[in-house]
C-alpha cells in the first residue's frame, strides 16, 4: 500500500491533478494514443483481474456453481451467507484479531522507534535485527511458532517456569488460546515494518521544534506528549490503516498453524471463503460472502481514509 | 537524534544511565526477536528424537549437520522450488516495475481524456481485498487454461495499484524542464520516458522492486490456489506441503524453513539501506 | 481426517513397491497394446520420497514394457483432492489419478470419470476378479469408473512391552469394550496414555457400528447421529479422554502428528490404525508391537478404506491410460502390495495367500473386512465428516455434552445431505 507519508517527493502535487504546465500540443491525438499505449499493461491487469473479476464474482454470487454446473440461485446465496454461523464466527474472530493486533503492533512499533530515536549509536544494527522477522515468509513463521507453541515446547517451558500447570498446555489446541497464539506470531513479524515507518516519521520532525520546546522547558515526557505524538499523528494513522487492511486478510498463519480450528476459533473470512470455494466448491456462496465482506471493508476504509486525508499533511 | 539534543540539559550521568537503560531494553527486545530464529536453527541440528524431547534441550546433545543434506537429498524438489520462487519473483519484480513506471509516466506527465477517472479507478482497487477477487480470478484463469502455469502467478501481479501510485507521485516531482530539453532535442515520448524519466526514477523503482520481490517470494495464498503440480510450486508452498508430510520430523521442517529464509535474509543484508528507505516511504507493502 | 489421509497416503505406496512385474491381462485380437502411443499424466498423493521412487520405478518398468507410451508422474503431497478438482475445473486434470472412496460418488455424479467397461473388455480384465464391495464404490448404474488398487481396515495396534510391564494380558480378537477400557486405564502411567482417541470420524465410526448404530441412514438421506446407539457409542469413545486414559496425538507435543507417532515414540500403549502403520513401525525397531482385530461391542464393527485408479472422462489417450491403470492393478502388482504390509490386495484371487498366516497384523486387518462398512456417506461425505469431527472435538474439549454436540451435528449433517 503506497500512501506516501512523507510528502517530500511530489508534496505539492495532489493526487490526480496531473501535469501542470500546458504547452502547445500540435497533435493532441497522438499524445492521447501514446498515453494509452503506456497504460495498456496496467489496464489489462488491473481492469481484467480486478474490475472484470469483481463483475464475475457478482454474477456468480447469484448462482449455484461447483465449477462444473451453473444454476440460477436468486439471492439464496446471500440469504445463506447472512445466516451462516461460520461466517459470523469468522467475522467476530477477525475483528477480535484486528483490534488486538493493530493496537499492540502499533504501540510496540512506536515504543521501539522512540527508543531507537534516543540512542547515541548502533541504530542500524538494531534496526536490521528487528527487521528480520518482517522478511520471513508467513509460512515459515507459522511453522516455527507452531513448533514453539506445541505442548511441552518452548513457550510451554517458558510459561511453565512461572505456572507449572501450563507446561504441557496445547496453546494451539485450545479454542481460547489458539487465536491469541496466532496474534503473537503476527505481531512478532509485523511490528518491525511499522517500527521503520515510525523511525522515519520521527526523523521528519524538525529539530528546531524540539529546540524551541526545550527553551520553553518542555523536555522528556512533556516533549513526547506535546510535540512528538501530535506531529506523528499522520504516521500513526497510516500504520493503523495498513495494519487494519493487513489483518482483515489474514490467511497464511491460519492455514499453517490451525486450519481454522480448534472449534473454528481461528476461522477467518479469507480462510472460510478459501475453503468454501476451493474445498467444498460452493463457489456462489463464497462469492456472496466475499461481496458482503467487501462492502463492510469498503465502508470501513472510506471512514478511515477520510481521517487520513484530513491529517496527512502537516 | 533530535531528542538526544533536546535532552542536552540533563546532567551527563543521568544521561549515561538513561542510555544504558535504553540499550538494555533494546537488547532484550532483540533477544526476543531473534530467539525463534536461534531456537529453530539449533532445532534443525537436533535428531528426530531430541527435537521431541521434553523438556526441550537448548543446545543439541549431538549435532546433526547431516539433517541439511538429508532434506536436500530426500526431497529433490527443494532446489526446484527455490528456482521457481526465484524465477517468479524476478519476473514479477521486473514486469511490475516496468509496467508501473509506464503507467506512472502516463498519469504524471501526459494529458489524455479520462486520465483522472482512470487514476481514481486504479486507486479504488487498493480498497478491494484479495478475498473478493480470488475466486473469479481463478475461474477466469481456468477458462484461459492458465491454471497450473507460471503465468497464472505472474499475470495478476504485474501492475499493482500501490506501485502505480508510488511511481506517479514520484514522477510528478521531476522538474518539467528536463523533459522539455529532451523534447527540443527531438525526442519522442518513448525516448523521453526511457532516457530521461526512468533514470531519474531509480529511487522509487528500487523501492518498488524490493517490495515486488519480497511480496512474491513470500506469497502463499495465490500460488496455493493456482499451482496444483508440485514441480511448479514455490518455496512457501513446497514447505507447507513438506511439513504435513513430515509431521514426525520437526527437525527437517526447521531445516526447510531455514532454506526458505536464508535467501531473503541475504538480500536484506545486501540491500539494507534501500529497504529501510523504501519501507519508510511505502509502509512496507 | 488429516491423519487418516496421512495413513491413506502411506497405504498408497503399496502398489508402487518394487519395479518389474509385467502383466496387464491378455490382449485380444482387436486390440494390440504394442501399437498404442501417447503421453499419460499420472497423479496421486505421496507421503515420502521413497514412495516417489517406488512409483517412478514402477512407471519405468511400464515404459520399458510399452516403449511407445510415456508417463508423466505428478505426485502431490498435500490437499490432493482440492488440487485435482481445481485441475478438473480448468480442464487440465491428469489422465490417470487416485480417487479416494469418499470422493468417488461425487466424481461419478459430475461425470468426470471415464467408464472403464469398454477398455476392460479390450484387455479381458474381469470385474469379478475384484472384491465386490470395493469395486462397488466405483460403480454407478452399470458403469465402472475406477479400479480399487488396495484397501485397508482398522486394527488395534499395541505395545507388547507396556502390556507386560502393566501386567495386563495382551488383547485378543475376542476383546470387549469393557476389556479395552480396563486395559487403557491400567496402561496409563506417567507420560504414556492407554489409547489414542482423536476427534476423527474414521476412528469413532467403528464404535458406532459395534454398538449397532449408524452414522447416516443406508440411503444417505438422513443423519443417524441422535440415534441412542450412536450416542452411547460416542459416550464410550470419548470416555477415555474423560477418565484420563486417552487423548489425541497433537496434545503429546512436538514430532507427534498422528497416532502412529504416539505408538512409535512410546507415548501410547494402544492405537487404532490400518496397514499403513506396519511399514512405518519398521523405522522404530525398539518398539515391540502387535495387532489384533478391533474389540467388539454388541457386535463386531469396522470401516474399510480404499483408493482406486480412475481415468479422466476427457482424456485424449484413453487406451494408453487404461494400459497403465491395468498394469498398476495387475495380479503381480497386488502381490507386491500384500507383501509390503502397507495395504491389502483388492483381487479376490489373493484372499487365501499364505502371506496372511505368517503376518498376523495383516491377517487381523483382513479379517476386519468381513464385517467392515465403507468409509463413505455418498456425495456429501466431506461435509458429513466435517460435522462429525467438529462434534467430537467439542466433546473432547469439554465444550458440550455428547447429546448437545451430536444434536448440533445432526442438524448440520441433515442440511448437508439435503444439498
Amino acid at each position: 500500500m503506497a500512501i506516501d507519508v512523507r510528502p517530500k517527493v511530489g508534496a505539492q502535487a495532489k493526487v490526480p491533478t496531473g501535469g501542470g504546465t500546458r504547452l502547445k500540443r500540435p497533435r493532441p491525438y497522438r499524445e492521447w494514443l501514446t498515453s494509452y499505449v503506456f497504460l495498456i499493461p496496467a489496464i489489462i491487469v488491473i481492469g481484467g483481474f480486478t474490475f472484470v473479476a469483481m463483475g464475475v464474482a457478482l454474477f456468480l454470487s447469484f448462482f449455484k456453481y461447483d465449477l462444473f454446473t451453473l444454476q440460477w440461485n436468486d439471492i439464496h446465496n446471500y440469504i445463506k451467507a447472512v445466516g451462516n454461523a461460520d461466517f459470523h464466527k469468522a467475522m467476530l474472530n477477525v475483528v477480535y484479531y484486528m483490534l488486538v493486533v493493530v493496537t499492540l503492533q502499533t504501540i510496540l512499533a512506536l515504543t521501539i522507534a522512540l527508543v531507537l530515536d534516543r540512542i547515541m549509536a548502533g541504530r542500524g544494527v538494531f534496526r536490521t535485527v528487528y527487521y528480520l522477522p518482517a522478511i520471513t515468509s508467513s509460512v515459515v513463521m507459522g511453522l516455527i511458532f507452531s513448533w514453539l507453541f506445541t505442548p511441552g515446547g518452548w513457550v510451554g517451558t517458558a510459561v511453565g517456569g512461572v505456572f507449572p500447570g501450563l507446561r504441557n498446555f496445547g496453546w494451539l489446541l485450545d479454542p481460547g488460546t489458539a487465536l491469541p497464539a496466532i496474534m503473537t506470531t503476527t505481531i512478532w513479524s509485523t511490528a518491525a515494518t511499522f517500527m521503520i515507518v515510525f523511525v522515519s516519521g520521527l526523523q521528519d520532525i524538525p529539530a528546531q521544534l524540539y529546540e524551541a520546546a526545550r527553551i520553553d522547558g518542555a523536555v522528556g515526557w512533556r516533549s513526547l506528549w506535546n510535540i512528538t505524538l501530535p506531529l506523528l499523528r499522520p504516521t500513526i494513522f497510516l500504520v493503523t490503516v495498513l495494519g487494519t487492511i493487513g489483518t482483515l486478510q489474514v490467511f497464511d498463519q491460519v492455514y499453517v498453524m490451525t486450519n481454522g480450528g480448534p472449534l473454528k476459533s481461528t476461522l477467518t473470512p479469507v480462510f472460510l471463503i478459501y475453503t468454501e470455494a476451493f474445498r467444498d466448491y460452493s463457489v456462489g456462496l463464497a462469492c456472496a460472502e466475499a461481496f458482503i465482506l467487501f462492502l463492510i471493508i469498503f465502508t470501513f476504509t472510506l471512514i478511515q481514509r477520510r481521517f487520513i486525508d484530513t491529517t496527512i499533511e502537516y | 537524534m533530535a531528542t538526544a539534543v533536546a535532552m542536552g540539559k540533563t546532567p551527563a550521568r543521568g544521561l549515561a544511565i538513561r542510555q544504558i537503560l535504553l540499550y538494555v531494553g533494546l537488547i532484550l527486545f532483540g533477544v526476543l526477536t531473534l530467539s525463534p530464529f536461534i531456537l529453530s536453527i539449533l532445532g534443525a541440528f537436533k535428531s528426530t528424537v531430541e527435537i521431541g524431547a521434553y523438556p526441550p534441550t537448548f543446545l543439541p546433545q549431538v549435532w546433526h549437520p547431516d539433517n541439511f543434506i538429508q532434506v536436500w537429498k530426500l526431497f529433490p524438489l527443494f532446489p526446484r522450488w527455490f528456482l521457481n520462487s526465484l524465477g517468479l519473483s524476478v519476473t514479477v519484480m521486473v514486469l511490475n516495475v516496468l509496467f508501473c513506471a509506464m503507467a506512472g509516466y502516463a498519469f504524471s506527465r501526459l494529458e489524455f481524456p479520462g486520465r483522472n477517472i482512470l487514476f481514481l479507478a486504479v486507486l479504488a482497487t487498493l480498497m478491494i481485498p484479495l478475498q473478493v477477487t480470488m475466486v473469479p480470478k481463478f475461474i477466469m484463469l481456468a477458462r484461459l487454461h492458465l491454471v497450473n502455469t507460471y503465468p497464472a502467478v505472474i499475470l495478476p501481479n504485474v501492475s499493482t495499484a500501490a506501485g502505480i501510485f508510488l511511481m506517479t507521485q514520484f514522477m510528478k516531482a521531476i522538474p518539467k524542464e528536463l523533459e522539455e530539453a529532451a523534447r527540443i532535442d527531438g525526442a519522442g515520448k518513448f525516448t523521453t520516458f526511457w532516457r530521461v524519466i526512468l533514470p531519474l526514477s531509480v529511487p522509487a523503482m528500487t523501492a518498488l522492486a524490493i517490495f515486488s520481490f519480497q511480496g512474491q517470494w513470500n506469497d502463499f495464498l495465490w500460488p496455493l490456489i493456482v499451482l496444483t503440480s508440485p514441480h511448479l510450486w514455490t518455496l512457501p508452498l513446497g514447505l507447507a506441503g513438506f511439513s504435513t508430510e513430515y509431521v514426525s520430523n520437526t527437525n527437517w521442517v526447521l531445516v526447510g524453513s531455514i532454506f526458505t529464509t536464508i535467501p531473503m535474509a541475504i538480500l536484506v543484508f545486501v540491500f539494507q539501506r534501500y529497504i529501510v528507505k523504501s519501507v519508510a516511504t511505502t509502509g512496507g507493502k | 481426517m488429516r491423519r487418516l489421509r496421512f495413513g491413506l497416503m502411506l497405504g498408497v505406496a503399496s502398489t508402487m513397491l518394487l519395479a518389474a512385474c509385467g502383466g496387464g491381462g491378455t490382449s485380444n485380437q482387436a486390440f494390440d497394446p504394442t501399437t498404442i502411443t501417447g503421453t499419460v499424466r499420472l497423479s496421486g498423493w505421496t507421503s515420502s520420497p521413497s514412495e516417489d521412487k517406488l512409483l517412478t520405478d514402477q512407471v519405468a518398468a511400464f515404459e520399458a514394457k510399452y516403449p511407445k507410451i510415456k508417463v508423466a508422474y505428478e505426485p502431490v503431497p498435500q490437499d490432493f483432492t482440492t488440487k485435482l478438482k481445481a485441475q478438473m475445473a480448468a480442464g487440465t486434470e491428469p489422465d490417470v489419478f487416485y480417487v479416494e472412496l469418499g470422493e468417488a460418488a461425487g466424481f461419478m455424479q459430475k461425470k468426470v470419470l471415464l467408464d472403464l467397461r469398454p477398455y476392460m473388455a479390450k484387455t479381458s480384465t474381469n470385474a469379478s476378479d475384484f472384491a465386490g464391495p470395493l469395486l462397488g464404490a466405483f460403480k454407478q448404474g452399470d458403469g465402472i469408473y475406477g479400479i480399487p488398487k488396495d484397501f485397508n481396515t482398522l486394527a488395534l495396534f499395541y505395545n507388547k512391552d507396556m502390556f507386560k510391564a502393566a501386567g495386563v494380558s495382551e488383547p485378543t480378537k475376542d476383546w470387549t469394550w469393557q476389556d479395552l477400557q480396563t486395559a487403557a486405564k491400567k496402561l496409563t502411567t506417567g507420560s504414556v496414555y492407554g489409547l489414542m482417541t482423536p476427534p476423527d470420524v474414521a476412528r469413532w465410526a467403528p464404535f458406532v457400528y459395534q454398538n449397532g448404530g449408524q452414522v447416516v441412514s443406508s440411503d444417505f438421506s438422513k443423519s443417524m447421529l441422535t440415534d441412542p446407539a450412536t450416542i452411547e457409542a460416542t459416550k464410550f469413545y470419548t470416555s477415555f479422554q474423560k477418565d484420563g486414559s486417552g487423548t489425541y496425538p497433537a496434545k503429546l507435543g512436538a514430532g507427534i502428528g498422528w497416532a502412529g507417532d504416539a505408538l512409535a515414540k512410546g507415548r501410547a500403549a494402544m492405537v487404532m490404525e490400518g496397514g499403513w502403520l506396519i511399514p512405518f513401525m519398521g523405522n522404530y525397531p525398539a518398539i515391540n508391537w502387535g495387532a489384533v482385530e478391533l474389540p467388539r461391542g454388541k457386535s463386531q464393527g469396522n470401516l474399510f478404506f480404499t483408493v482406486g485408479y480412475s481415468i479422466s472422462a476427457r482424456t485424449k489417450v484413453p487406451d494408453a491410460s487404461w494400459l497403465l491403470l491395468n498394469y498398476l492393478t495387475s495380479l503381480e502388482n497386488q502381490k507386491v502390495v500384500l507383501n509390503s504390509g502397507f495395504a491389502l490386495p483388492t483381487r479376490v484371487a489373493l484372499k487365501d495367500d499364505p502371506f496372511f498366516s505368517a503376518h498376523p497384523a495383516s491377517a487381523a486387518i483382513f479379517s476386519g473386512y468381513a464385517y467392515a462398512k465403507p468409509f463413505s456417506w455418498g456425495i456429501h461425505t466431506g461435509k458429513v465428516n466435517d460435522a462429525v469431527n467438529a462434534a467430537l472435538e467439542r466433546i473432547l474439549l469439554g465444550k458440550q455434552s455428547v447429546e448437545d454436540s451430536l444434536k448440533q451435528a445432526d442438524k448440520e449433517v441433515n442440511d448437508a445431505l439435503a444439498g
